[in-house]
C-alpha cells in the first residue's frame, strides 16, 4: 500500500514527492470534513502535546507511549514550526490517521494556520526543501479541516489553547464554522491561543491573540459542562506537564529540549478507563556520535543565540 | 579559532539590522522607565539610517559576509528580534545612566572604549548625542574586523563624513586583547587614564578564556582611575536542572566550533561579577547585574512590551523567558 511505503520515507526522513504529499492531503481533507469540531474519543488514550516538527522526538513518543498499532492518540496540536521537519511531523500524523482512522485525533493548534508558519519556520522549511510553496499550500488546507477539541468519554475537554469568554458550553464550540484560517479574535482564535494563569477574571494575553484565564473560568466550564479536566497544550513545561487548579487543567508539552535549546523533558498523558492519568516523560533525541548531528541539519538557517 | 570568533560579529550585525528592520529598533518615546527615556530617544534617532547605509556598502565590500548577514537575516524569530532590543537597550541605558548619575556636570569629560566592537556603530551615535564631552571613543577589535570596518566607513558617503567630522575624537585600534600588554600600551597612548572611562563588552567576554578576561578586567580597572564597566554575555545556568548552557555550549561547538570557554563558569548572576571583585584598597566597586528577563520585567514600561509583542506573533513566552535568564548585563562602576 501507498500509504506504508510513504510512511517508511517518513520515518527516515526521506523526500516525499509534491505529488505524493498533494494526494495524501486531499485524503486527508475528505477524511477530516466528516470530522466533528469537538471530536468524541473513547479510553484509554494517550494525549500528546506540542511537536513542533521535532520528527525525531515524534518517533520516540510513539515508541515510549506504545505505537499507533497498539494504542489511541489525540494529538493537541502545533504540529508545525520551529523544528527542522516540519513536514515530515505533520505527514506522519495524517498518514497515521488516513491509516488508523479511529486510532489517531488531530486537533488543531495556533501554529497550523498560514499566517503563522509564515513567521515560525514551516514555509520556509518547504521553500527550501521543494524551491517553491505548493506543498504549503496543501498543508494549509488540511490545516483549515482539523478539529477544535475532543472531548473523551465524556469527561476530558482537549484544546490547544484553553478556553474563551465567548464560549460556555461544548455545544458552541460545536457551532463554530471551522473551515478556516485561524481569525484574529473570537471563540475559534481563543480557544487555540489562550493560556491559564492565576489571575482573578478573563486578562489580556502576553501572545498577539487570546486571553488568559484562571481558576474562577476554569471551574465554571468543568461545572457548566460536566467535565472534569481540560487537556491543554501550547505552553512550554520544563517538566513536560503541569497541573493547575486542584488538577482541573493540565497542561502536556511533547516537544523535548524544545528547538534544540530548551533543555525541557517531554511528557505524554495517559488517560486509563478509570480516568485515572499516568504520565509518561521522556527526552531529547541524542546527537548521534562521529557522524556529527544528524538531527540538527548542518545548514542551519537561523540564528538561534545572542552572539 | 580567531577566525571563528570573529565570525561572531556578523550574527551580532545580522541581529541588530534585523531588529531595526522589523521595527523593534528605534525604541518609541517612553520605553523605559525612569528618567532616561529622551536621551535614548536622541541617541536611537538615526540609527535605521546608519546601520542600512552600513550595510549596503558591506556589499560592495566584502560579498561573503554580505550574503551571511543577508541569509542571517531572513528567518527572523520574534524570541530573537525581542532579545536583540533587550540587549541594545540594556547596554545603552547603562551607559545613559552612568553618565546621567555619575557625571552629571555638562563639562566632565569622558572617554568610551568599545571592546570586541565588530561591526558596531554605537560611536557614530554616542559622537553625536555627546559630542564634545567625549574627549575620545575607541573601537578595539582583531585586525581583520577592524580593516574591513575602515573600509566600509570610508566607502559610504554618510559614514566617511561623519567619521572625519569626529576625526579627533573616534580611533579604531587593531589588537588581541588577549595580549594585554599590547592593548594596554595602545589604550595608553590614545587615552588619558585620570578621567572617567567607559567599558563596553557586548558579547565578547564569553569568547575569552577565564584568565584572559581576568587579566583583562583587573588591568584595566587598576589602571583607569574612575569607570564603568558594561558587560553583556550569556550565562550556562547555575540551576543543577537547568541544561540550557550545557546544550548552548554543544551546539556552537558541533554547528559551527565556536567555543565560550566560560559560559559554565561563570553561570549564574551571583559570580559572573567574579572577575570584577577586586580588592581594590583605594576605590569602591559598586557593581549591578541583572539578567535580561529581569530587565524586560523592571526597565522596559508597558506600554513598550505591548509595542513590542505587537510586531509580530510573539508564540511563546515561557521560551522567551529561559532564552533571556541566561543572558545578564553588569555595570560595574569604579571610585564613583
Ligand atoms: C559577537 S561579536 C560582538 C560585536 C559587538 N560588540 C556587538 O555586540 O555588536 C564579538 C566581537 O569580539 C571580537 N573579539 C573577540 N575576542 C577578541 C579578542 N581577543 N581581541 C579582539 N577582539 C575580539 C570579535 O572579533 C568580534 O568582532
Ligand atoms: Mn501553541
Amino acid at each position: 500500500m501507498q500509504i506504508d511505503r510513504t510512511i517508511s520515507l517518513l520515518k527516515q526522513g526521506k523526500h516525499i514527492t509534491e505529488d505524493a504529499v498533494y494526494a495524501l492531503c486531499l485524503k486527508s481533507q475528505e477524511l477530516l470534513m466528516t470530522e466533528a469540531n469537538v471530536t468524541h474519543v473513547d479510553t484509554p488514550v494517550t494525549i500528546c502535546g506540542d511537536i513542533h516538527g521535532q520528527l525525531h522526538d515524534l518517533l520516540t513518543l510513539f515508541d515510549k507511549s506504545g505505537g499507533v498499532e497498539k494504542t489511541r492518540y489525540v494529538f493537541l496540536g502545533d504540529f508545525v514550526d520551529r523544528g527542522f521537519y516540519s513536514l515530515e511531523s505533520f505527514l506522519l500524523l495524517i498518514c497515521y490517521k488516513l491509516k488508523y482512522p479511529d486510532r489517531i485525533t488531530l486537533i488543531r493548534g495556533n501554529h497550523e494556520t498560514r499566517q503563522i508558519t509564515k513567521v515560525y519556520g514551516f514555509y520556509d522549511e518547504i521553500m527550501r526543501k521543494y524551491g517553491n510553496s505548493n506543498v504549503w499550500r496543501y498543508c494549509c488546507e488540511v490545516f483549515d479541516y482539523l478539529s477544535l477539541g475532543a472531548i473523551i468519554n465524556n469527561n476530558i475537554f482537549c484544546v490547544h489553547g484553553g478556553l474563551s469568554p465567548d464560549v460556555n458550553t461544548i455545544e458552541e464550540i460545536r457551532a463554530i464554522d471551522r473551515k478556516q484560517e485561524v481569525p484574529h479574535e473570537g471563540a475559534m482564535c481563543d480557544l487555540l491561543w489562550s493560556d491559564p494563569d492565576d489571575v482573578e477574571k478573563w486578562s489580556l494575553s502576553p501572545r498577539g491573540a487570546g486571553f488568559v484565564f484562571g481558576q474562577n473560568e476554569v471551574n465554571q466550564f468543568l461545572h457548566t459542562n460536566k467535565v472534569e479536566l481540560i487537556a491543554r497544550a501550547h505552553q512550554l513545561v520544563m517538566e513536560g506537564y503541569k497541573e493547575m487548579f486542584d488538577g482541573g487543567l493540565v497542561t502536556v508539552w511533547s516537544a523535548p529540549n524544545y528547538c534544540y535549546r530548551c533543555g525541557n523533558v517531554a511528557a505524554v498523558l495517559r488517560i486509563e478507563d478509570d480516568l485515572q492519568r499516568n504520565y509518561t516523560i521522556f527526552d531529547a533525541v541524542q546527537p548521534q556520535d562521529g557522524v556529527g548531528n544528524a538531527i540538527i541539519p548542518t545548514k542551519k538557517s537561523q540564528m538561534d543565540y545572542f552572539l | 579559532m580567531e577566525r571563528i570568533i570573529q565570525q561572531t560579529d556578523s550574527d551580532a550585525f545580522a541581529s541588530k539590522l534585523c531588529a531595526i528592520n522589523y521595527k523593534y529598533l528605534p525604541p518609541t518615546p517612553c520605553a523605559i522607565t525612569g528618567t532616561i527615556d529622551d536621551d535614548l530617544q536622541s541617541l536611537y534617532q538615526n540609527i535605521a539610517t546608519l546601520h542600512i547605509d552600513y550595510y549596503h556598502n558591506l556589499k560592495e565590500e566584502n560579498r561573503n559576509v554580505y550574503g551571511k548577514i543577508n541569509k542571517l537575516m531572513r528567518n527572523p524569530f520574534p524570541v530573537m528580534n525581542y532579545g536583540t532590543y533587550l540587549r541594545t537597550m540594556a547596554i545603552d541605558s547603562s551607559i545613559i545612566n552612568y553618565i546621567n548619575n555619575e557625571l552629571p556636570l555638562k563639562e566632565t569629560k569622558f572617554q568610551i572604549v568599545n571592546f570586541g566592537s565588530g561591526s558596531d556603530l554605537r560611536f557614530i551615535q554616542y559622537l553625536e548625542k555627546f559630542n564634545k564631552r567625549i574627549s575620545k571613543f575607541i573601537d578595539l577589535d582583531f585586525k581583520d574586523a577592524i580593516n574591513l570596518k575602515k573600509k566600509i566607513l570610508s566607502k559610504s558617503n554618510l559614514l566617511n563624513q561623519l567619521v572625519t567630522k569626529y576625526n579627533d575624537q573616534f580611533i579604531m585600534l587593531e589588537g588581541d586583547l588577549k595580549d594585554i600588554t599590547t592593548t594596554m600600551k595602545q589604550l595608553v597612548q590614545n587615552l588619558d587614564l585620570t578621567i572617567p572611562t567607559i567599558f563596553i563588552t557586548e558579547c565578547v567576554l564569553c569568547y575569552m578564556t577565564q584568565i584572559d578576561s581576568q587579566n583583562l578586567i583587573t588591568k584595566i580597572m587598576n589602571n583607569f582611575q574612575k569607570g564603568v564597566w558594561v558587560s553583556y554575555d550569556p550565562i550556562g545556568g547555575s540551576n543543577p536542572n537547568d541544561k540550557f548552557g550545557i546544550i548552548m555550549k554543544r551546539n556552537l561547538l558541533e554547528s559551527r566550533n565556536l567555543d565560550m570557554p566560560t559560559l559554565l563558569i561563570y553561570n549564574s548572576k551571583s559570580n559572573y561579577p567574579d572577575r570584577w571583585n577586586l580588592d581594590n584598597n583605594n576605590n569602591s566597586a559598586s557593581i549591578d547585574i541583572r539578567d535580561m528577563w529581569d530587565f524586560v520585567s523592571q526597565s522596559i514600561t508597558d506600554k513598550e512590551q505591548k509595542r513590542l509583542r505587537s510586531l509580530q506573533f510573539l508564540d511563546e513566552i515561557e521560551e522567551l523567558k529561559i532564552m533571556q535568564s541566561h543572558y545578564v548585563i553588569l555595570n560595574t562602576a569604579w571610585n564613583i
